[in-house]
């Protein structure tokens, strides 16, 4: 994980940026997969990722698993690129579908982490503005709470309720259908 | 539901970043207005402050950015619940810009289903629903000091047109704002000294909107029925929303039209209604009419415009003996920005006509709808009003089966021939479809 791709060919090829993580881990990355993240992108176009790129709000730990996801997520934007010039190859898109599917699937496995590692994954998705990223974890949390009541949500979250009980009366009195 | 039936109006790359995130000083954190804990969010070095949740568990431990891209997501049914949550997830709920960006993002279908309190003990004047049958808000008849019942008339532009007390006493209320104007009540100053006493008019209002100004109108028209053997008395008039709303006397049409529940109705500015060429009966009471003619009023230049062919007699050149009595056979209805004519050929088919061509008259029968026999309730009264067509081409339909404004709100699917029930109404006398945010709407007092 730490390292990206020895091995295959055309990472080795590509250029490599080194990511630094607030425990001071560095990983090292190629730039197609470091581009997913659109703040890390602008670095490179301003030219300021000699010496590696300190990120230090975000934890080894997370930063491997961002990593982790983005490699993925690069490689079907490769083939994504590939797939424009040959479309009306049938036999491509067949493997193309496999692949949104192989996708997808690391998508939920990628999901099936705790609540803590959820939400540093989507303050680091933000911090790093990695757009598929963010949608993916912020989506999970989403739809955790829809259906559920506003107690509820505060055990799942260990969110306390700081309205007070007249406003919180009168938000329920507007909303009073919404409860029934 | 989600977006899925609108996705081609829904732009992906429309949504703005309401919190940009260039670098990490610029996150605000939420806990920090409860938790006492002195702004470590805005360290630039410090080491994920606030990553893990908090050892007393006080807090969600995600800034008010995180908090905003995941209640994006959640769709707008359950924004109501949530806003008892906290007062973060109260606050972000009234946002405005969050609501701009949730109506980006979930664009849906929603249904206004209009009453008359007469019928009712909770006060309800409409329902706001989405197609799941779901209501995502109600509103409650307009509370002054002018008693009696209110009914909705009319549906449209995301304003609910009521009567309250009396059938002249028009009110408009802004569904998306809340805001309510009641309009003026009497004649036109060119009608006033013909007709003194304008209580023995019928008076049916449309609000329409006229796209090159976006000036508000309210076309009112005024129906007496006659005595026995003479053509009804219609006056027309028209009032510009704006500071000095006043009823301006407009001339009537050649012929008179009808004003049956949906039978007219407002498109860009246009309002269409059933042109009625009263002929008349041996007794009193209903007139026959040659139907299927079209008029149309401009409420830009206020003119009439020309009458024109339905579908039916567009296609056959029928003669004058196709004279039906003042029954329910034709109804007119927007459907996705078009006039369509709606025909119920027998008890139980009915066509949808679009209007492709308005100089050429060019009708296209787009759906064709199969009332399911095992309906309950009086033929005399059986009303099935199309709404929207989705993008699946199902159609969203009201279906009213008794005089009590009873039936469904129901989607029917063409390739099954069969209808799902969305919901159950009760008192319904009007319908429309509201194309604002639901944020705005569940935010509007109630």
């Amino acid at each position: 994980m730490a390292s990206a791709g020895s091995g295959d060919e055309k990472a080795a090829a590509a250029a490599m940026i080194t990511l630094i993580s607030s425990d001071n881990e560095k990983f090292e990355v190629t730039e197609a997969t470091a581009t997913l993240s659109q703040t890390i992108r602008h670095m490179i176009e301003d030219g300021c990722t000699d010496g590696g790129v300190p990120l230090p709000n975000v934890t080894s730990k997370i930063l491997a698993r961002v990593i982790e996801y983005c490699k993925k997520h690069a490689t079907a934007a490769a083939g994504e690129e590939g797939s424009s010039s040959s479309f009306s190859d049938a036999a491509f898109l067949e493997v193309d579908r496999a692949f949104l599917e192989e996708l997808e699937e690391f998508d939920d496995a990628f999901l099936e982490v705790d609540r803590a590692t959820l939400f540093d994954l989507i303050l680091a998705a933000n911090y790093l503005d990695i757009k598929g990223l963010l949608n993916l974890t912020c989506q999970k949390v989403a739809d955790s709470v829809k259906g559920k009541t506003p107690e509820q949500i505060r055990e799942m979250y260990n969110i306390v309720n700081d309205l007070t009980p007249e406003e919180e009366a009168e938000i329920r009195r507007e909303t009073q259908w919404a409860f029934e | 539901m989600d977006s899925s039936h609108f996705r081609s109006l829904n732009p992906p790359a429309a949504r703005a970043r309401f919190y940009p995130l260039a670098s990490p000083g610029r996150i605000s954190c939420c806990c920090c207005r409860s938790g006492g804990r002195p702004d470590a969010g805005t360290t630039m070095a410090a080491p994920n402050p606030r990553s893990r949740p908090d050892s007393q568990g006080c807090v969600l431990p995600l800034p008010t950015d995180a908090l905003y891209e995941i209640l994006l997501r959640v769709p707008a049914k359950d924004h109501c619940r949530l806003r008892a949550v906290s007062r973060p997830w109260s606050s972000l709920f009234s946002d405005p810009h969050f609501i701009t960006a949730h109506g980006t993002r979930h664009q849906e279908a929603l249904i206004v289903a209009g009453y008359n309190t007469f019928h009712r003990n909770d006060g309800i004047i409409c329902d706001v629903m989405d197609l799941s049958g779901r209501v995502v808000k109600r509103v409650r008849a307009t509370a002054d000091e002018t008693g009696g019942d209110e009914w909705v008339r009319s549906i449209g532009l995301d304003f609910i047109c009521t009567s309250k007390g009396t059938e002249r006493s028009f009110r408009l209320l802004n569904l998306a704002t809340g805001a309510i104007r009641a309009l003026p009540e009497g004649l036109a100053e060119e009608h006033a000294m013909h007709e003194p006493d304008s209580c023995h008019f019928h008076s049916f209002a449309a609000l329409g909107q006229v796209p090159s100004t976006g000036q508000y109108k309210v076309r009112r028209a005024l129906h007496r029925a006659s005595d026995c053997r003479a053509v009804p008395v219609q006056l027309f008039e028209v009032l510009t929303l704006d500071g000095h709303a006043r009823w301006r006397g407009k001339l009537p049409p050649p012929n008179p039209v009808s004003f049956g529940l949906w039978e007219y109705v407002a498109i860009n500015g246009i309002v269409y209604f059933f042109s009625a060429e009263w002929l008349w009966g041996t007794v009193p009471g209903p007139l026959f009419r040659l139907v299927d003619r079209i008029t149309s009023f401009d409420l830009e230049a206020e003119e009439w415009g020309k009458t024109f062919r339905g579908p039916i007699s567009s296609l056959v050149d029928i003669p004058h003996s196709f004279y039906l009595y003042y029954d329910i056979d034709f109804s007119l209805s927007a459907i996705n920005g078009c006039l369509v004519v709606v025909h119920r050929s027998s008890e139980s088919r009915m066509g949808l006509w679009f209007l492709m061509d308005f100089e050429k008259c060019l009708w296209v029968k787009q759906h064709r709808i199969q009332v399911q026999p095992s309906i309950r309730g009086d033929y005399d009264y059986l009303t099935i009003h199309p709404l929207l067509v989705l993008n699946d081409g199902r159609v969203v339909l009201l279906h009213i089966a008794n005089g009590f404004g009873w039936g469904w709100l129901r989607i029917y699917n063409p390739e099954t021939k069969m209808s799902t029930d969305v919901r159950e109404v009760e008192n319904c006398f009007a319908v429309g479809l509201y194309t604002g945010s639901v944020l705005s709407l569940a935010n509007c007092a109630s």
